[in-house]
């Protein structure tokens, strides 16, 4: 064939391809359009409300996984060579790429009707009523917070009775939302487990630690040196992005998919109204009016896109800066 | 005793902390993994899963009919990255693909559910786009990998651009993007299908789709069963296909 049919082939797909993402960013555009008019009817503190919770109960999640993930990473990184490790790491691979949806099935279907309503039971035992727990901590409270009062802005009458009484009241209601958050944390926790360990291994395997701790057990360093000064010191430098990356896949990933709940698993079901109400309700009903929800949801999608764009660029800022920091070193 | 021998001692005992963490959380996961595994088997019921199939056959037609028209798409926006990747350009394109393919799949449903009243078509758009986004980017990491040095030798050599490209890469690739294109179908059959179902408001769909089979799923522990099971054997498809190339989403599973 003839050089000027491929060129022409060549200009053909660059035309297509530019048609197509163009169709796309036009698809974006409309979103974006829609997305304004419905954020016009939008309650705005609701949606900082739903926002600040997730991304606090995300920042928990990621910040408890931390160090299970970092010690599940060193254990793989320095016994690589043994047959076990390396089916305990194919089996990591499997587990970080388990679909969602599967995931959510199992954390509230399977778990959910027994454990967590074990958990409940309990909960509500210690914390529902005024017992010895709750009048510990509300003493404590009382006992932290009450010299405040002196403060002029504080109402002067306030006695301490009054100060007690308050603060059991509060204690009590934020039981409540402390089991919800409880759950929360805990299922992203097992999310994200697996993927951590394999982004840490991965960050340890890039920054080829392993030859700097083979030369720091050569020259007679303990193991405990030698992951001192090998795996803590990349992890250090790192911590922020694994936080922020981490944060980012519990708070768009986890939570998003919980809230889904609300549409599909929570119709009837006495067992998850009791627990599951609680758990969508901070994310959903209170955020969701239902007579605007087409206008709503787009604008909460709205919202989370934007957020989501912050993450990334925030990202990308973070790990730049890390590997000036390791090239610098 | 010794100050060397006190510092060896909480040296290994942090190390021994550690490692007992380390077998904490794995046998945590582990747990987790036998649960599900041990619910299915328990709950499963072979007539009821043999019952959905039709349903799941639907979904697993348009997802590969979407999934197929995405294909030469696909193929023209890794051959344009191919053949400019010199070009300044093409990095922030890569970048624009990953954080597409990022984007929370929640958002791409409301997008093409919402906005395009939830019509078949909008359905299968919303498919197609995720699907082409989602191949082009497995394709032009795999073609990453290729050294510059190899097609800088073949060009001074005389060869066209097509030849090179299909010499270097489509020759080289062809049994791995057959794999990753298996993977995409399995991706989106697990992740996507049924988001954009449970979503869908329109009747035409749920016909076809047999909506009433996802969303009474809470309701029934055998159909639950039986769509997890399903699940499962599609994630674990998925699994093996993507050892076969290498190539593990672990970022945005």
């Amino acid at each position: 064939m003839k050089p000027g049919f491929f060129k022409w082939v060549d200009k053909l797909i660059f035309s297509i391809v530019f048609a197509y993402v163009l169709v796309f960013l036009g698809f974006g555009s409309l979103y974006l359009y829609s997305l304004f008019l419905g954020a016009l009817n939008f309650n705005i503190q609701k949606l900082f409300l739903w926002i600040s919770v997730g991304l606090s109960v995300s920042l928990l999640a990621s910040l408890c996984s931390w160090p299970f993930a970092l010690s599940l990473a060193t254990l793989i990184e320095h016994n690589r060579e043994r047959r076990i490790v390396r089916h305990i790491l194919k089996l990591l691979k499997y587990y970080s790429t388990l679909p969602l949806i599967l995931f959510v099935y199992i954390y509230v279907e399977v778990i959910g009707d027994s454990g967590f309503l074990t958990i409940q039971n309990q909960w509500d035992q210690i914390f529902s009523s005024s017992n010895f727990v709750t009048q510990a901590l509300a003493f404590a409270i009382t006992l932290i917070l009450y010299p405040l009062t002196i403060l002029p802005f504080f109402d002067s009458k306030l006695t301490i009775d009054v100060f007690f009484k308050t603060s059991l009241e509060s204690v009590i209601d934020f039981a409540q939302a402390g089991l919800v958050a409880f759950v929360v944390v805990l299922g992203l926790f097992i999310y994200i487990l697996p993927k951590m360990v394999l982004y840490m291994e991965r960050n340890l395997k890039n920054e080829k630690s392993l030859k700097s701790f083979e030369i720091i057990k050569s020259v007679g360093g303990t193991p405990w040196e030698s992951i001192q000064m090998t795996v803590m010191q990349s992890m250090k430098n790192s911590f922020n992005s694994i936080l922020i990356h981490f944060t980012r896949v519990c708070f768009f990933e986890g939570l998003i998919t919980y809230s889904l709940l609300h549409f599909f698993m929570f119709d009837n079901n006495p067992h998850h109204e009791q627990w599951g109400a609680s758990l969508s309700s901070i994310f959903i009903s209170t955020s969701l009016d239902p007579n605007r929800v087409v206008h709503q949801l787009m604008a909460l999608c709205g919202v989370l896109l934007i957020t989501y764009f912050l993450f990334i660029l925030v990202e990308i800022f973070l790990k730049k800066k890390e590997a000036r920091s390791y090239a610098s070193s | 005793m010794p100050r060397r021998d006190l510092r060896n001692r909480k040296n290994y005992s942090m190390l021994f902390g550690l490692y007992i963490l380390a077998v904490l959380s794995f046998i945590s996961l582990f747990t987790f993994l036998l649960v599900l595994f041990f619910h299915i088997l328990v709950n499963l019921s072979w007539g009821s899963f043999i019952d959905n199939l039709p349903g799941l056959g639907m979904s697993i037609q348009l997802v590969l009919l979407s999934s197929l028209c995405a294909l030469p798409m696909a193929v023209a926006i890794t051959y344009l990255y191919i053949s400019r990747s010199h070009s300044k350009i093409m990095p922030w394109f890569k970048t624009f693909m990953y954080w597409l393919v990022q984007t929370p799949i929640l958002l791409f449903a409301v997008v093409f559910l919402y906005l395009l009243n939830s019509s078949m078509v909008s359905l299968i758009v919303g498919l197609i786009f995720l699907a082409t986004f989602k191949l082009s980017q497995r394709w032009i990491d795999i073609s990453s990998k290729i050294r510059l040095l190899e097609i800088q030798s073949m060009q001074s050599l005389g060869f066209s651009r097509p030849i090179i490209i299909y010499h270097l890469y489509i020759r080289r690739f062809f049994k791995k993007y057959i794999y990753h294109f298996l993977s995409v179908v399995s991706y989106l059959l697990v992740l996507v299908t049924p988001f954009l179902c449970l979503f869908h408001q329109s009747i035409e769909v749920q016909n076809y789709l047999s909506i009433d089979f996802f969303t009474s799923i809470a309701k029934d522990e055998e159909k639950t069963a039986s769509l997890a099971l399903f699940f499962v054997i599609l994630h674990i498809f998925r699994s093996v296909l993507d050892q076969k190339t290498g190539y593990y989403e672990v970022e945005y599973g």
